[in-house]
């Protein structure tokens, strides 16, 4: 890809098919498609966090390259893992209102990229019937998980 | 989606309508009911059974009330051939690939489970609905008799669970066991000694809000909060537990083998409303000199937790992975080893529990 596209790449999460949990920095994600759930954090949660509120790849990459080339390659490999698993995928550039968390991390010497896949619910999701008004819930519980 | 596919879609949830209607229309004079108490909720219970209205509200009515916080909830167990109405099984545009029906009653802002029926033989599951708005469950079944056995173990199970979901809440299939109001909660899959622990522990002093399923509220601590007055175990495990063999002789034992029994006639004043939660346990039956607990990985826990609750709550399982989430992460997670000892299991979840609140 090219340095212009890359700049241009914006994803987003890709609802309906994926369901996400934000709690206590770790991000949960169920692929109701695959029926796969990933668990990221430390700096793979902020990483997602920044590109589901829209900074470009190429803005997340090149501003992390300005601090250690080693993680800014990691990270765009590891974007390029949540479009192959299907929990994002390419949308139209939006705008975004705040600074990328990624690379207040990388400053602050957060380099772990923890990202992990489970497939043990993988038959259980797959043989069943989602109820689509669930996938929209908003739970009580998400607030005070927020807090 | 084709146009006509949308018009039978939108013809099916009409269907749906039509009937959640005529059953909140149905005046009780038709039928029997009960009022009471589970977690906050005012419940009211409406069968055409009189049978099913006293056994289900004899397991879920609260002895100890906790003040009603929530708008009633309504819960209508009705059998088609009492009222002269259509089966639900002669609902043709319901059946579908799997999905169909829960889109139907979601193009309703209402959750929903209709489970295909074997070809050829009669629909034993019941159709189940409940619109979110009006607080209203309908469990329609062509006749009580096609109750599957284990329904009356853990009475209205999807449509509580539905309930819960609509306020934040979850039914979730775990114990609870408490000291002075602060506990633990104990989940993990058939077998594993969910029942077993609950039991030594009320048998040791302990309070409990349930061995099967609780509902879990969003408080900070989280809470475990009591649904059911029973208690299930097969005979060799009570057999080994001082006073309940006598106790217990009369009970027939039940489709999966276990005895149902009310613990409070065994353990007077056991069961308790509320329990605030403050770690998660799963027990592992493994004959140890000594029950001994191991802190692990909430992840491992979540393992442990969501598929039980994908699987035996339908209708609400994206809820269920999203609550077994928070809930994994919220509160510590132990791994217990259990000795062969009913009260040695007993006295270390307690002494667990208040060195956990102290």
């Amino acid at each position: 890809m090219t340095g212009t596209a890359a700049h241009l790449r914006v994803l987003e999460v890709a609802k309906p098919d994926c369901v996400t949990e934000d709690l206590h920095g770790e991000i949960v994600v169920l692929n109701l498609v695959s029926g796969v759930y990933f668990s990221l954090r430390n700096l793979a949660a902020a990483v997602w966090r920044d590109l589901a509120a829209g900074h470009s790849v190429g803005s997340l990459i090149s501003g992390i390259s300005r601090v250690d080339e080693r993680i800014a390659v990691a990270t765009a490999e590891l974007i390029d893992k949540f479009e192959q698993t299907g929990i994002m995928r390419q949308a139209s550039p939006r705008p975004v209102e705040t600074e990328p968390e990624s690379l207040a991390s990388v400053r602050t010497g957060e380099v772990r990229l923890t990202f992990e896949s489970f497939d043990d619910m993988k038959e259980l999701v797959l043989s069943s019937p989602v109820h689509i008004s669930d996938i929209d819930d908003q739970m009580g519980w998400q607030d005070a998980a927020r807090t | 989606m084709s146009c006509s596919s949308a018009a039978s879609l939108q013809n099916a949830a009409e269907s749906v309508r039509q009937l959640v209607n005529r059953v909140a229309a149905t005046p009780d004079e038709a039928l029997s009911t009960a009022e009471f108490v589970v977690a906050d909720w005012k419940v009211r219970l409406r069968s055409t059974s009189p049978e099913i209205t006293e056994i289900y509200s004899s397991r879920l009515r609260s002895r100890k009330p906790l003040a009603v916080h929530s708008s009633c909830l309504t819960l209508n167990l009705f059998e088609a051939s009492a009222l002269g109405w259509a089966s639900p099984e002669s609902y043709s545009e319901w059946r579908g690939p799997p999905g169909h029906f829960e889109s139907i009653v979601g193009k309703l802002g209402f959750r929903g489970v209709f489970h295909k029926a074997i070809e050829g033989e009669p629909g034993r599951d019941p159709c189940t609905i409940f619109d979110p708005n009006r607080q209203m469950g309908v469990q329609l079944i062509e006749t009580m008799n096609n109750l599957p056995p284990w329904d009356v173990g853990a009475p209205c199970r999807i449509l509580l669970n539905m309930g819960a979901v609509s306020r934040g809440w979850c039914l979730v299939h775990a114990a609870a066991l408490s000291v002075g109001g602060d506990g633990v909660l104990i989940v993990g899959p058939g077998g594993a000694g969910k029942s077993g622990t609950t039991l030594a522990g009320v048998s040791t002093g302990l309070k409990t809000a349930g061995d099967d399923y609780v509902l879990v509220c969003p408080t900070s601590p989280p809470a475990a909060l009591r649904v059911y007055n029973i208690f299930k175990q097969d005979r060799d495990r009570l057999s080994r537990i001082s006073g309940l063999v006598g106790a217990t002789t009369r009970l027939k034992t039940n489709w999966n083998n276990k005895l149902e029994f009310d613990p409070e006639d065994v353990f007077p004043e056991c069961i308790v409303e509320r329990v605030r939660l403050h770690a998660i346990l799963a027990p592992k039956i493994a004959y140890e000199p000594r029950t001994r607990l191991l802190k692990i990985d909430p992840q491992w826990m979540f393992q442990q937790l969501a598929p039980t609750l994908w699987t035996q709550l339908p209708g609400t399982q994206v809820s269920g992975f999203r609550f077994a989430t928070w809930l994994t992460r919220s509160l510590p997670a132990y791994s217990v080893f259990l000795s062969d000892d009913p009260a040695e299991i007993g006295d270390t979840i307690g002494r667990f529990i208040v060195e956990l609140t102290s």
